[in-house]
C-alpha cells in the first residue's frame, strides 16, 4: 500500500481530508479516540500487531508516520513483534 | 416503604414462585437474546481497543458524542429514514433510560404536563415523574395516537392553566403493545405538534427489529427540527454496554449535554469506541438480520401457542406484532391481571401485568408477554402454563375485585410507577378517569401497590 492509498484509508475511517500526509492527524480534525479507531482498523486491515509504544503519542501521529510504523511491522521488513500472528492482507 | 419501579420485589405471599426455581419460564423481562452476539470477535476487538487505546478510551471524556461513533449512528438512523445530523446534534447517553431523565430534567420545568402515548414504557413515566413532570395520557383511537383529538386535549389542558410542551411516544413496535403508528398518522401527528407548539419525543429502541426487515419512517426523519430522538444500542447490540444517544436540534442538544454532564459527568469513551470499532469492522447488517430472524421465530412460536391454547374467539385478544419483543393480551371480560400473575407464577410462568404500563394503573385487564429471550423449546410449555392460569380468570379475578382491594390499600396505589412511594397527588389527579386519556375504560382500575404483580418479573433481572 502506497502513501496515497493509505491516506485514502485514513480519510475513509476518520471522515477527514488528508491534505498533507505529514500533518498530524489532530490538526486534520481527528480526535484521539478516532485515532485509536484508525489504528485498530489498520491492524485489522494489515493483519499486524502494532507496538503501542511506537505510537506513544497518538495525537501527534500523521498519516505518513503511521504508515512508517505499519511498514516496520510488516514481515520481511523488520523482526515481527512477539505477538504478531496472522499474515498481512495489505499491499 | 414502597419501591421504585425498577426494583424486583420479594415474592410477598407467593413463595411458590421461587420454589419453582430454575423451572420458571419467564415471559416478563424485555431482554435481548445475546446468544447472537459474536463474542469471540468482540473479545478480540475489546482486547485490541484496550491494548492500543486504553489510556484514551478509559479516561474521562466530555459530554459529546465520540466522532468515531457518528458513522455507526448515522447508519442506524438512516435505515429508518432518519438523519443523525452532525456531532452537534448528538448527545451520548448510557442508554435511553438516561436519555428520558435527561430530557425531563433538561428540557422541561417541574410541574409541567408531559403527554404520553399509553400504555407507556414504565421507565418513561417514572423518569418524567422523577423530573417533577406530570405524565398525562395522550388521546388514542383504534389506530393509535389520535392527532385530531390531541389538538383538543392540548387546548383543554392549557385552558385549565397547565403547561404542556412535550409529547412522548414509542411509535414503532411499541413497548408494551408491539403496535406501530402508520406513516400517515406520523405526518398528521407532526403537523398537529407544530400547530400546538408541542415538542415530540420519539423513543425508538425496536424500530430496526421488524421481523421481515420492514422499517417505518421515523418522526425524527420527517421533522428533525421538532423531534428529540432517543436511540439506543441496547436492542440492536447489547444493553450491558449502556450506550445510547439523543439526536436533537442543536440548541436542545446543548441543553441536554449540560444536563447529562451533571447526571454522569462523562459518557463512556470505551463503550463508544467499542461500538464504533464493531461497526467499522462488521457493519450492522449481520447482527440485525440475526436478531430479526430470532425474534420472528420466537414470536411465531408464542403466537401459535397462544392461538392453540386460548383460541381466537375467547375472552383474550391479541395481535401478532410485526417486530419488537412483545405480545400484548387484553381480556374482554376485564379480568385483572395482577392476580393472574400470581396464579401464573404458581404454574411456573411469568409476565408483566398491564397495570404497570398505565400511567396510573390503567390497563389492569391487560398483560405483556416478552418472547425475545424465551428459550425456543420452552415457549409452548410456558404458554400452556399461562393458559391454565388465564382460564381461571373467567371466574374469580375481575378487575372490580382488584379495584376493591386497591381501595382497601389506601392511597399508595400507583406507587410502582412513581419515583416517590407516597404516590404524589399530582399524578393521581392527572390520569384518573379521563375521557381522552386514551386508555378508555381502563381508567380508575387498581394500580399495583407493589406487592403482587411485580413478581411478574420473577427471579431475574428487571424488565426493560
Ligand atoms: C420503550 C423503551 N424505552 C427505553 C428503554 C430503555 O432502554 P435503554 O436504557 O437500555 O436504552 C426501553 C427498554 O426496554 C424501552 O423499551
Amino acid at each position: 500500500m502506497n502513501q496515497p492509498q493509505f491516506d485514502q484509508l485514513v480519510e475513509e475511517i476518520c471522515a477527514v481530508r488528508v491534505t498533507d500526509s505529514e500533518t498530524p492527524l489532530v490538526d486534520l480534525g481527528v480526535d484521539s479516540l478516532h485515532t485509536v479507531a484508525l489504528v485498530m482498523a489498520v491492524e485489522d486491515r494489515f493483519g499486524i500487531e502494532l507496538d503501542p509504544d511506537a505510537l506513544a503519542d497518538l495525537s501527534l501521529t500523521s498519516s505518513a508516520g503511521l504508515l512508517r510504523v505499519v511498514r516496520e511491522q510488516l514481515p520481511g521488513r523488520a523482526p515481527a513483534p512477539s505477538g504478531s500472528t496472522s499474515a498481512p492482507s495489505g499491499e | 416503604m414502597t419501591a421504585m419501579w425498577t426494583d424486583t420485589q420479594p415474592a410477598a405471599g407467593m413463595p411458590r414462585l421461587f420454589e419453582r426455581g430454575e423451572d420458571l419460564i419467564s415471559f416478563a423481562g424485555g431482554l435481548p437474546d445475546l446468544d447472537l452476539l459474536p463474542l469471540k470477535e468482540l473479545s478480540e476487538q475489546l482486547a485490541r481497543l484496550t491494548r492500543l487505546g486504553g489510556r484514551i478510551a478509559l479516561q474521562y471524556s466530555t459530554p459529546h458524542l465520540a466522532k468515531a461513533l457518528v458513522p455507526a449512528i448515522t447508519d442506524l438512523m438512516a435505515r429508518e429514514g432518519g438523519s443523525a445530523g452532525g456531532a452537534g446534534n448528538l448527545v451520548p447517553t448510557a442508554g435511553s433510560q438516561m436519555g428520558l431523565l435527561a430530557l425531563g430534567l433538561g428540557l422541561a420545568t417541574p410541574g409541567e404536563t408531559v403527554l404520553c402515548q399509553t400504555p407507556a414504557y414504565p421507565g418513561a413515566a417514572a423518569a418524567f415523574r422523577t423530573a417533577g413532570l406530570r405524565p398525562y395520557g395522550a388521546p388514542e383511537d383504534a389506530e393509535g395516537l389520535d392527532p385530531q383529538a390531541l389538538r383538543a386535549t392540548v387546548a383543554r389542558l392549557r385552558a385549565e392553566g397547565r403547561q404542556v410542551r412535550m409529547l412522548y411516544c414509542n411509535p414503532t413496535f411499541q413497548n408494551p403493545t408491539g403496535a406501530t403508528l402508520s406513516v400517515e398518522r406520523r405526518h398528521q401527528l407532526l403537523d398537529v405538534a407544530r400547530e400546538s407548539g408541542l415538542l415530540i419525543v420519539e423513543d425508538n429502541p425496536y424500530g430496526l427489529l421488524g421481523f421481515d426487515g420492514r422499517t417505518f419512517q421515523t418522526l425524527q426523519g420527517i421533522d428533525p427540527e421538532n423531534v428529540v430522538y432517543l436511540g439506543t444500542f441496547s436492542k440492536v447490540f447489547a444493553p450491558g454496554l449502556r450506550c445510547g444517544w439523543i439526536a436533537a436540534p442543536e440548541p436542545l442538544a446543548g441543553r441536554l449535554r449540560r444536563t447529562t454532564e451533571v447526571m454522569a459527568l462523562s459518557p463512556s469513551a470505551f463503550t463508544q469506541a467499542a461500538l464504533a470499532a464493531f461497526h467499522a469492522r462488521s457493519g450492522w447488517d449481520t447482527l440485525l438480520d440475526a436478531y430479526r430472524e430470532r425474534y420472528r421465530e420466537r414470536c411465531g412460536l408464542m403466537a401459535d401457542a397462544l392461538q392453540r391454547e386460548l383460541g381466537t374467539d375467547g375472552p383474550w385478544r391479541w395481535r401478532r406484532p410485526d417486530g419488537g419483543f412483545y405480545l400484548w393480551l387484553r381480556h374482554t371480560g376485564r379480568a385483572g391481571t395482577r392476580r393472574l400473575a400470581v396464579a401464573a407464577a404458581e404454574q411456573g410462568v411469568s409476565f408483566v401485568p398491564g397495570g404497570h404500563f398505565g400511567l396510573d394503573g390503567e390497563c389492569a385487564d391487560t398483560l405483556r408477554l416478552c418472547f425475545s429471550n424465551a428459550p425456543r423449546d420452552r415457549i409452548a410449555e410456558g404458554v400452556s402454563r399461562l393458559a391454565v392460569a388465564l382460564r381461571d380468570a373467567e371466574t374469580d379475578a375481575k378487575v372490580t375485585a382488584e379495584t376493591d382491594s386497591r381501595a382497601g390499600a389506601g392511597a399508595g396505589a400507583g406507587s410502582y410507577l412513581s419515583p416517590d412511594s407516597d404516590a404524589d397527588s399530582d399524578s393521581d389527579a392527572d390520569s384518573g378517569p379521563d375521557a381522552d386519556s386514551g386508555t378508555g375504560a381502563d381508567s380508575g382500575t387498581g394500580a399495583d401497590s407493589g406487592t403482587g404483580a411485580s413478581t411478574g418479573t420473577g427471579a431475574e433481572r428487571r424488565a426493560a
